[in-house]
């Protein structure tokens, strides 16, 4: 599904929305006069012979009066609606608790999930028809949180944490981005919101607080004896195991996730493999490192990580 | 206005005074506005400062007496607190100097926290501008012991602005790093 | 009582020019006439550069999940694009515009400051190359015109792009400041005695104004160059947050000069486009005091509006509502003029020159700009669309769309004079109409891709979005349109410059005193200047019995 739509129907978005269409309206009014009396004049006025003299233009101050006091009228009525719209959409209490917190990295989301202390990245579950307060920042440079239909834009920035309120109607998949240029990879930063009903939610979370899955195939065991030796518990978290950095994503149900890179790639075996193998061939610029992998080393990593349901 | 040195220096102070409006904005609001405490106020010496301060504010009075000396035509005078202010302008760039010096040694440094970045960039633009006004006023030197010619003149109108716009600018540098951490 | 006055010139007018023969002397110059070509031609060698670094753009953006240019570059690429056109071509062009024609226009054989004025220069143009000269040395500034910080400091941005960027900017902004603290003194001390304040050709009068802004905005910036310059080569912390610094800091030291900056490259547009309307269409500007005075009026709420540039940043909604009032307010000065130049045009006798095209295009398309850029100051609105691909169109409305077709209705305008060549007029019409509607169609298409949430600043967009696609291939269409009329413009200039010089003192009948001097004029401008008793001196001359109303 692409969540392109140019008009956004939620009810946290009704002010915006109402803006929009009067703003629309009055630019295509201004916008239609100028054009108008361009044409006119320059039609109706244009020289017959190059010595033609003028019929003699004239100031008229009343008409730039009129003109000053309407534009500061139409000022006064956007000045209005902004304040109240503003205030609808961005009213957070003094003591927030947010739902999720949502980091930013180059190039991909972490989201926590304080109430359940689920953590997870990349795909965002949220529960539909509840107002949801996110709480933003980053690890790194400046990011900013852009789903255009479940609420506002804002930005991620270090060392400041920022609230808004997301808002999703109807159960479904939506896509934004990250809308704030971050380095290399700034295009391949795409967020995907998934707003699941209070059930589907509630089964959500519990699968992501499963522990980890260790039991498998004699090559998922070699998989996962590999993620040691290779060192990629120096980056990636896997919960119930004593490996807990965060550096990279946390990879303890990376196979319940339908995208990952940032939204940019399927998960399945093909593009997992593709990655492992070469990193920067994939999406270049990427903080991965090539661990220069052989290929039973691949197959089995491959299935150690693909299994992380 | 038709004395256009003058006028170009008084432009020109105006669009420097926004260029250190933004470097103490800079302080102020790492100061005030983020949670981080001034690390560097501590190792800070007002008095000692404030000695220095006074040496800058003489120099500005002393080019003050040598410009009433030039308009008497008085040469021996003019050039006489002349040398003084810029005696009293090395005076201040020597404080500042061992200050820095003394400063390094206690491991406040440009690159230690938020606040040795600013005091350097703040004070250290600062310096360099009192630096620029005292070669400013050695070539004035040079030239009124040589011949005074009319171009000097009109040049002394603009480096003496100048002087008092450096002297200006220590005030409110120094009111801000030295005197509001004690307020 | 004389038609003419003899010019007072002091013995300490320093330095003189002897002789315009030589390739050296250019170098040496400090004539303002020769200064301005130099900015000119400056300016026209880097608006190639920069045009070509947006067709490399526009031609990776044409479809979607191209990989015709690595990540890497393209943000290099769509840094100097930016940086270039802003500080080497609109920049340099305005003000080698204002160079060439403020002393003429008031009267005066010189700048105030003949070589500072060509320090400025030399200045711009060192900081220019400096910038380019990162591609040898390493890589380009690949942190985008506005080099947000933590992404420009050394732990996000390694190669030495930005120094270069940061240098060369601060040289350019030292070059710029000489420039403004020169046209405010020469038009303070060097106007023709008979000229009065308010009878300057309203190009100098915004150029006048323009001087301040560039005085006030351009230290805001390189204040906060420093401050990177000196975080990155000393390892200070001014805009690092993970040692103590604020990243917001830089933002706000960069768009509190930044939006006056976007008026810095407006009014003198507007300039432009207030001398050849009124002359085209054969009538005095309709209310000269309402423009002048919304000039101040803008330049004085320039600095109180660039907030609105970070909306997105998570500030009070008060501190937001109050940008967004004074952002609002900054529209109605320049509503003004637009209805004033509209206005200028009834019960004219207009003569579709391409100079005249040029502006009313101008007229047409500013407005766009302006519009959409008020939209932005609407809060919720900016919080849907800053920084997706409705900026982008937005910027280009009011720096393509107003300044430059601006800055091309000047150079077909007064070409004449600069040159004492004619520009062709039928490749003039060719270049016009590819430009503009090349132009329309690849920058109107773009504000629906933003509102269809695709943000700026991205080398690539998933494929699978196929409307994107569409307005992207429509966009990169539109771009090649404009380069071919840059192409025709580019040979216009070339064979024009080949033809002998037979351009008379005033071609268009224009009524201001550059029209005065010999085109192209001596080395020294007026040898004698008219009498000025009005805001069109030349009209006065031409109808003896029918002067324009007396002001002085």
């Amino acid at each position: 599904m692409i969540a392109v739509l140019p008009f956004y129907s939620t009810q946290v978005l009704e002010y915006t929305n109402f803006l929009y269409w009067s703003f629309a309206v009055v630019a295509a009014i201004i916008l239609g006069l100028v054009i108008f009396f361009t044409y006119r004049y320059t039609t109706k006025y244009k020289a017959k012979s190059p010595t033609d003299q003028p019929q003699s233009g004239s100031v008229s101050h009343k008409f730039e009066v009129f003109a000053l006091i309407t534009s500061f009228l139409i000022t006064v009525f956007f000045m209005f609606f902004t304040v109240q719209s503003m205030k609808e959409i961005q009213t957070i209490p003094d003591d927030p608790k947010p739902d999720i917190i949502i980091t930013g990295h180059q190039w991909w989301w972490e989201a926590e999930y304080p109430n359940s202390k689920v953590i997870t990245s990349n795909e965002v579950h949220i529960p539909a028809g509840k107002k949801v307060l996110l709480a933003l920042n980053s690890a790194d440079v400046i990011h900013s949180w852009w789903v255009p239909e479940l609420g506002r834009k804002i930005d991620m920035i270090p060392g400041m944490t920022n609230y808004m309120w997301m808002y999703a109607e109807k159960p479904g998949e939506y896509l934004g981005t990250c809308s704030e240029f971050c380095g290399m990879q700034h295009a391949r930063m795409r967020i995907r919101v998934i707003a699941d009903d209070e059930a589907n939610f509630k089964k959500w979370q519990e699968e992501q607080l499963e522990p980890v899955i260790t039991e498998g195939s004699a090559l998922f065991e070699k998989g996962r004896n590999l993620f040691e030796q290779k060192t990629c518990t120096n980056c990636h978290a896997i919960n119930g195991t004593s490996y807990n950095e965060n550096i990279g994503p946390n990879l303890t149900h990376f196979a319940s996730r339908k995208r990952f890179l940032g939204d940019f790639k399927e998960v399945n075996a093909t593009n997992l493999r593709a990655w492992l193998h070469n990193p920067q061939k994939v999406k270049e610029g990427a903080k991965m490192p090539n661990f220069i992998l052989s290929e039973q080393e691949l197959n089995a990593l491959v299935e150690y990580i693909i299994h992380l349901k | 206005m038709k004395d256009k040195g003058k006028l170009l220096m008084l432009l020109m102070i105006g669009s420097e005074t926004f260029f250190f409006i933004a470097l103490i904005i800079g302080y102020v609001y790492y100061r005030n506005f983020t949670e981080a405490t001034d690390t560097v106020a501590q190792h800070l010496d007002a008095v000692r400062a404030g000695i220095f301060t006074l040496f800058l504010i003489a120099s500005s009075g002393t080019l003050m007496i040598s410009k009433r000396a030039l308009n008497k035509e008085n040469f021996k005078g003019f050039n006489i607190f002349l040398l003084l202010s810029i005696v009293l302008g090395i005076v201040f760039i020597t404080g500042q100097v061992t200050e820095y010096i003394g400063l390094y040694q206690e491991q406040i440094t440009l690159s230690k926290d938020v606040f040795g970045s600013s005091f350097f960039t703040l004070t250290g633009f600062h310096g360099f501008h009192v630096i620029l006004g005292v070669l400013a006023l050695l070539i004035l030197l040079i030239m009124s012991l040589g011949k005074l010619r009319r171009v000097s003149i009109a040049g002394f109108g603009g480096v003496e602005v100048y002087w008092h716009f450096v002297d200006v600018v220590w005030l409110f540098v120094f009111y801000f790093v030295y005197i509001t951490p004690l307020l | 009582m004389s038609l003419f006055i003899n010019i007072q010139e002091g013995e300490d007018q320093l330095p003189e020019v002897t002789s315009d023969k030589g390739r050296l002397l250019w170098i040496s110059s400090v004539d303002h006439k020769q200064l301005g070509i130099m900015y000119l031609w400056l300016a026209l060698f880097f608006f190639i550069i920069g045009g070509l670094e947006a067709m490399l753009i526009r031609a990776q953006l044409a479809v979607g999940d191209n990989d015709l240019i690595s990540p890497e570059f393209y943000n290099q690429l769509f840094t100097m694009h930016g940086t270039t056109m802003i500080f080497l071509v609109l920049m340099p062009a305005l003000i080698g515009l204002a160079t060439y024609l403020i002393p003429l226009m008031i009267g005066a054989n010189e700048m105030a400051f003949p070589r500072l004025n060509a320090f400025s220069f030399w200045m711009t143009c060192l900081g220019g190359f400096l910038m380019y000269f990162s591609f040898f040395a390493g890589g380009a500034p690949d942190a985008g015109w506005f080099n947000y910080a933590p992404l420009s400091e050394s732990n996000y941005s390694s190669t030495q792009g930005v120094d270069y960027y940061l240098v060369g900017l601060i040289l350019t902004g030292m070059g710029s400041i000489g420039a403004g603290l020169n046209f405010v003194t020469t038009i303070l001390t060097l106007r023709s005695p008979d000229i009065k304040l308010n009878m300057l050709p309203l190009f100098a009068w915004m150029i006048f104004i323009n001087g301040f802004l560039i005085l006030a905005a351009f230290p805001l910036l390189n204040a906060g160059l420093f401050m990177m310059l000196i975080d990155r080569q000393f390892d200070a912390h001014f805009f690092i947050p993970s040692s103590g610094g604020s990243a917001i800091l830089w933002q706000h030291f960069f768009w509190s000069f930044g939006h006056p900056e976007v008026y810095i490259l407006a009014l003198p547009a507007f300039g432009i486009i207030s001398e050849v309307i009124p002359v085209f269409s054969r009538n005095k500007i309709f209310g000269y005091k309402f423009v002048a005075a919304s000039t101040v009026a803008i330049a004085l709420l320039a600095f109180g509006v660039w907030v609105h540039h970070m909306f997105a940043v998570g500030m009070t909604n008060t501190v937001n509502g109050f940008f967004a009032a004074s952002s609002m307010l900054i529209g109605i000065p320049t509503g003004v003029k637009v209805i004033n130049w509209i206005g200028t045009l009834y019960k004219g006798s207009i003569r579709m020159t391409v100079s005249m095209m040029f502006a009313v295009a101008f007229l047409i398309d500013f407005t766009i700009g302006g519009l959409s850029g008020a939209s932005f100051a609407i809060v919720p609105i900016d919080w849907q669309l800053t920084d997706t691909y409705y900026v982008v169109a937005h910027i280009h409305y009011v720096f393509l769309g107003g300044t430059a077709f601006g800055i091309f209705a000047g150079i077909y305008y007064w070409f004449p004079k600069i040159s004492g060549r004619f520009l062709s007029e039928k490749l003039g019409k060719w270049h016009l109409w590819l430009f503009v509607i090349g132009f329309n169609f690849t920058f109107l298409v773009q504000h629906v891709l933003g509102i269809l949430g695709m943000p700026r600043r991205i080398y690539t967009y998933p494929s699978r979005f196929g409307s994107w696609e569409i307005f992207n291939m429509i966009s990169t269409l539109g771009a090649v349109m404009m380069f071919v009329a840059i192409a025709v413009f580019l040979w216009n200039l070339f064979i024009t410059l080949k033809k002998p010089r037979t351009a008379p003192k005033n071609p268009w009948e224009a009524w201001t005193l550059e029209w005065a001097t010999n085109s192209p004029p001596d080395l020294k401008n007026f040898e004698e200047v008219p009498r000025v008793h009005s805001r069109r001196p030349l009209w006065d001359l031409a109808n003896p019995d029918n002067p324009d109303k007396r002001l002085n």
